[in-house]
This record gives C-alpha cells, structure tokens and sequence, in this order.
C-alpha cells in the first residue's frame, strides 16, 4: 500500500514527459483526465498515433524449392530421395545394405554391427557404379542441434568404416536428419533404438 | 503521508526545472522488491463510442471481448495487479462516463479497487480507435490515459501498446507486452516456423516452404529471423527478412549449417558447421562471408549462446563423455567447462543482465530448466514437473519461455526467472518446440 502512494504525482509527471517527448516512435496521444470523450472526437485528433499491426511478411514462397528434400546435387534418372524407394527396397530385400544401429548419445560402431557394415561394404564393392547417401538419425531424447550433430556423427562413423573397407569416397555422401525422421514414432527404449540409425540410399546405380 | 508528498512535490518540481525524465526519475513500483501484495484493480467494459449499425453488432461484442482479454492477459502477466470480478462492480457503465468527472470513484473504492481502468472504441470502416484510460481511485486522478489508431483485426496489439506504456509509468521499466516469440510446430505435417504475440495469441506460419525448419532465432533488431532449413536438400541456414519476405541462404557448407545465433551486434553469426568432420562451433562475418572455426575435437560442439556483451559463447559438448555446458572466451580463446552434474545439460542461454545462464539438464531422461552464474557457480533448479526445455529470456529479463512435453505433445510456457509463476500459452498451433523470445521490438 506504501509502495502504492507513489503513483500519486504520475497525473502531473505524464503530462511533463508527455510534452517532451513528441518525437518518439508510436507514442500515442495523450488524453487528458476531464476530457468528455464525445463519439468521433479521436477521429478529429491528428495526434491519435497509427498502432501498426506489423504483422511479419511471411517466407516469400515463390523463390522457393517446393521439391522437399530431393538430393538435386546426386540426381539422375536413377535419384532416390527416400530410404522406402524401390532401388533401396530391392538392395534391401537382397540383404545387401543393412541399416546400422548405435547406442544412445553414440556414434561408434557396435561391434555386433560391424558384420553387416561388411556386407555392406562388400555389396559396394561388387556393385562399383552404386553411389549411395548415408542418412544419420538419433532418437527423440535431447535437444534438437544436438541430434542433428549425433545423426552427423553418426553417418560420418559409417562412411569413415567404409572407406576404410576401401570403398571410394566419392560414392559415399551423408546427411544428417537428427531426430527428424523417426522410423518408429513411439517412445520408449524398443521406437528409441530403432531410431538411433544410419540408412543406406542408393544414388545412383551407372 | 505528509513528508511525502512534500517530498514528491519538490522531487517534481526539480525533475521539471531540470528536464529529468525517462527511466532514470521514475520507479513507482520497485520490481526488485519482494511483491507481496497485487494491486486490486477494476476494468471496466469498453463502451463502443459510434454508432452501432446492426451489421456491425457481432463485430463490436467481439471487440469488446479481445479488448478485455488482451488487457486481462497483460496485467495479470504484469504480476502487478489483481483483477477484481466484474460481478462486484456498483458503477452503472450505462451511466458513468470515461474520465475523471464521469467516475463515481466512491463506487470502485467501496469494492476495493485502487485502481481503475475504463477505455472505449470507434469502429470505422477498416479503423479501430481505441481510448484507454488509467485511474487511481484514492486521489481520484486519471494516471495515464492514451488513444490509439489500429486496425480491428488486431485490437489485442493496441492493448498490448497500452500495457508497455502504463507498466513503464509505474514501474520506470520497459514492458514486454508488444514482444513476439518464434516457435517450431509439425502441427501441420512437417515442421514449419511460426510467430505470436509475447502470449502465444495471434501465431502464424512463417515458413512455407513444406521441408523440416528448425531453430528460429531473433535478429538484435528483431527484423530478420536465421533458421535451419532443409528446403534445398540438407540442414543449411537461412535468413529470413520479416518486413520484405525476402529469404536468403546464409550458410550452405557441406554436412550440417545449424544452431546460427546473431552476436549482440548482429554483425556475425556463431553456427555450428560439420564439413569433413565433426560438429564444430564457427563464427561467421555476415558482411565478409568469412569464417572462423572456434573449436577443433572429434566431439560434438553446439548450440552456442552469446554473452550479452559478445565477449563469450557458452555451448554444449560432449568432449567429456556426455553433453555439458561450457563457455569459450572469444578474446583468449581458453574453454572452461561450467557443468559437472547431470547427464544431459544442453541449451544454454545467457540472461539479458549477463548474470545467469539458464539451461535444460537431464538426470535420468527428464530435462528441467536450471540457472547458474556464468562461472557454473550457484545452479538452481526451475522447474520439477514434465519434461522442459529449450529456455529462452524475455528482453527485460524478469520471464523464461520454455516448451513442457507431455503425452507426445509440446507446449509452451512463460515462468518468472525465479521459477514461479509458470502459465502455458495458448498458441492454437499445438506441438510446439523450441520457443525463442524476442528483443524489444519497439
């Protein structure tokens, strides 16, 4: 209540600073306490001062690339923009590009993953004209930047084990996808797992 | 009571003669001390002011309602006043007037309210004039009363011009009411960036562009906005101008371009860039296109938070076996970790006053947010129910937005910096992440 008395001078303190200080940006018109406010009256006010609604212009969509997430730098007619693709599905079905999957908040290679890599890297070498983008996911827990740089790291680990195996870099690109693009939209450890992964894409196959 | 009066008069007296005005020569409500008692105050229904055609009726009830949420909204968000029921107001609006002489203060003080406030409107065509009018009922003296011209599409933007008015007046400060955040939903499919008002009303999309956008932040100026975006195929950052539309890449490395962060200066960008190799923190020189790499380890190293005085970047690392806080001082170059407990400490975000740094920090899967002191001393924990994170200032420094998950759905809330408080926003977007508040916009 003490504190309260304080605002008593504001009346007169208004009208100081109010005279003061015409120039500034959207101060509004100041109205006195005895005024009638008769119908119309602000309207006559040239001080009345314009509230821009500055609503934000949106992303100009015209400049834009509609085509989602098409690799337009990898293309070809043999281009593959998703892990469901019928190029994949069929090295898939073939059991020659396995999926690898890490631990959570980890990027290394699980040694129970390593046999599959080497199918894989040996699938690469026999299929020579196969150019194929290595995608890194993480799980939901943590912070998106985060994950964005685990599903890096974990995309780089594959492509480093590879060309180790000598598989040529140049056949070999990644994206990471973070937490983006779960396969299991669940949570709990059995989605969690199944999301923490690298998928193989094939490029292109001449 | 005397002596201070007195004292004001002469404090008035001095402040005309010598032309002090502004922030320096008025502190009516001292935030810095404890608020236990709100101010009891009245808000009387606005009267519509022109005539009412019949077409118009449902348009004037509307406005009504907006105007009187908006200010609701705003003084209870003040945490300065405490709404009094309209059920218990004596004053016959049909009769009573809008000033001074057409208020029977007797009547409000009777209800216990100290303060009053009572405002009108004119409708025209694609106009909305708008009247607001602050009492104090003891001296029976109008404290601030403002008109304002904007459009009736938007009336909660003239209240919120009204509320930063009235709040600095009383309190010496600058308001937060005409802030807007930024915020990421896939409420619609894929994540797209949307804008609100400082309350989560009036969201709409930003982007459109159908890819994954993440990341919004503000420009110093609050006029651009950087995000990542994979609309041209992979995490790249981009610029977005709020007032042409105009959109542009900032930075299209390969491997990922995110976590851009607009220096106090907004002259350079910290971002966390992969190329080759691992995740590493890098300024760039907006106007020289120019990079500087920052942090050289095979970890990851991300979501970089400038000092206000552009001197530091805190950030997450995991070169200690886990994500944790650590802060790198630009001029030296030297990076001194500032967490050791926890988990999982990531999102750091230095305070407005440079004195805390709030962050999210998991021990066993949940996050919540914390503060500490930029040396990593005296950490406290905000908040203890849900799963929260991605803390985010207000301007003035006194709020920390954050978004609380719970049964698969995001949501974003507004708490005190000291953690009490905490009221969810009512976006209407749904799924909402990664909140970030915006500077003072005007």
């Amino acid at each position: 209540m003490r504190r309260y008395y304080k605002i008593l001078p504001l009346l007169f303190l208004t009208l100081i600073i109010a005279a003061g200080c015409g120039g500034k940006k959207m101060v509004s018109e100041d109205i006195a306490g005895q005024a009638a406010p008769a119908a119309g009256e602000a309207e006559k006010s040239p001080q009345a001062v314009l509230v821009p609604e500055d609503k934000p212009v949106t992303e100009d969509v015209r400049s834009e690339d509609l085509s989602g997430a098409a690799d337009t730098k990898s293309g070809g007619k043999f281009a593959s923009i998703s892990p469901g693709d019928e190029l994949t599905k069929e090295a898939e079905t073939k059991g020659t590009l396995f999926t690898i999957y890490f631990d959570y908040d980890r990027y290394t290679i699980r040694d129970e993953d390593k046999d599959n890599l080497n199918k894989n890297a040996k699938w690469l070498t026999l299929n020579a004209g196969v150019k194929v983008r290595i995608e890194g996911h993480a799980d939901e827990r943590g912070e998106t930047e985060y994950n964005l740089a685990l599903g890096d790291k974990r995309a780089k680990s594959v492509e480093k084990y590879l060309e180790d195996m000598g598989v040529k870099n140049v056949r070999l690109s990644t994206i990471s996808y973070g937490e983006e693009k779960p396969v299991d939209p669940g949570n709990g450890e059995d989605a969690w797992a199944k999301n923490r992964r690298a998928e193989f894409v094939i490029n292109s196959t001449n | 009571m005397l002596k201070k009066t007195i004292f004001l008069g002469i404090f008035l007296l001095f402040a005309t003669l010598s032309g002090i005005r502004g922030a320096e020569a008025k502190v009516y409500i001292d935030l810095s001390a404890p608020q236990s008692k709100k101010l009891p105050i009245a808000i009387q229904d606005f009267k519509i002011l022109s005539p009412v055609q019949p077409e118009s009726a449902t348009t004037v009830k509307r406005l009504n309602e907006e105007l009187m949420d908006a200010l609701k909204t705003d003084l209870k968000f003040s945490g300065l006043f405490e709404i009094i029921d309209k059920k218990a107001y004596i004053e016959d609006p049909l009769k009573a007037g809008l000033t001074e002489s057409g208020t029977d203060f007797k009547q409000w003080r009777a209800i216990g309210a100290y303060a009053l406030i009572k405002g009108g409107f004119i409708l025209e065509k694609d106009r909305l004039t708008v009247e607001v009018r602050f009492f104090d009922s003891v001296t029976e003296k109008q404290v601030i009363g403002k008109r304002y011209m904007g459009s009736p599409d938007n009336p909660r933007r003239v209240i919120h011009y009204f509320t930063d008015q009235l709040y600095e007046e009383l309190t010496g400060r600058k308001g937060i009411f005409t802030t807007r955040l930024l915020f990421v939903s896939d409420k619609e499919g894929n994540k797209e960036v949307y804008m609100s008002d400082y309350d989560g009303r009036n969201a709409i999309k930003i982007t459109r562009n159908r890819s994954i956008n993440l990341s919004p932040q503000w420009s110093p100026d609050g006029k651009r906005i950087i995000y990542v975006s994979y609309k041209k195929g992979s995490p790249n950052l981009h610029m977005l101008d709020l007032r042409t539309g105009k959109d542009s890449a900032v930075s299209e490395r390969p491997g990922i371009n995110i976590g851009g962060r607009f220096s106090p200066d907004g002259g350079k960008v910290a971002l966390t860039l992969s190329g080759d190799k691992s995740p590493e923190l890098h300024i760039l020189d907006l106007n020289s296109g120019e990079y500087r790499k920052l942090t050289d380890n095979f970890g990851i190293d991300v979501s970089p938070s400038w000092s206000p005085d552009g001197a530091k970047l805190a950030f997450v690392s995991d070169t200690s076996g886990n994500p944790h806080i650590f802060v790198l001082d630009l001029l030296t170059g030297n990076i001194k970790r500032l967490t050791f407990n926890g988990k999982y400490n990531s999102s750091p975000a230095w305070s407005p006053d440079g004195r805390l740094i709030a962050y999210s920090r998991s021990d066993n899967g949940v996050f919540n947010i914390w503060v500490m002191q930029p040396d990593g001393a005296g950490s406290a924990q905000l908040t203890f129910e849900g799963n929260n994170r991605s803390p985010s200032w207000s301007p003035d420094g006194r709020f920390i937005i954050y978004s609380s998950a719970a049964r698969g759905n995001s949501s974003l809330y507004i708490m005190r910096s000291d953690g009490t408080g905490s009221m969810r926003l009512e976006t209407g977007i749904g799924n909402e992440k990664s909140p970030v508040w915006s500077p003072f916009l005007q």
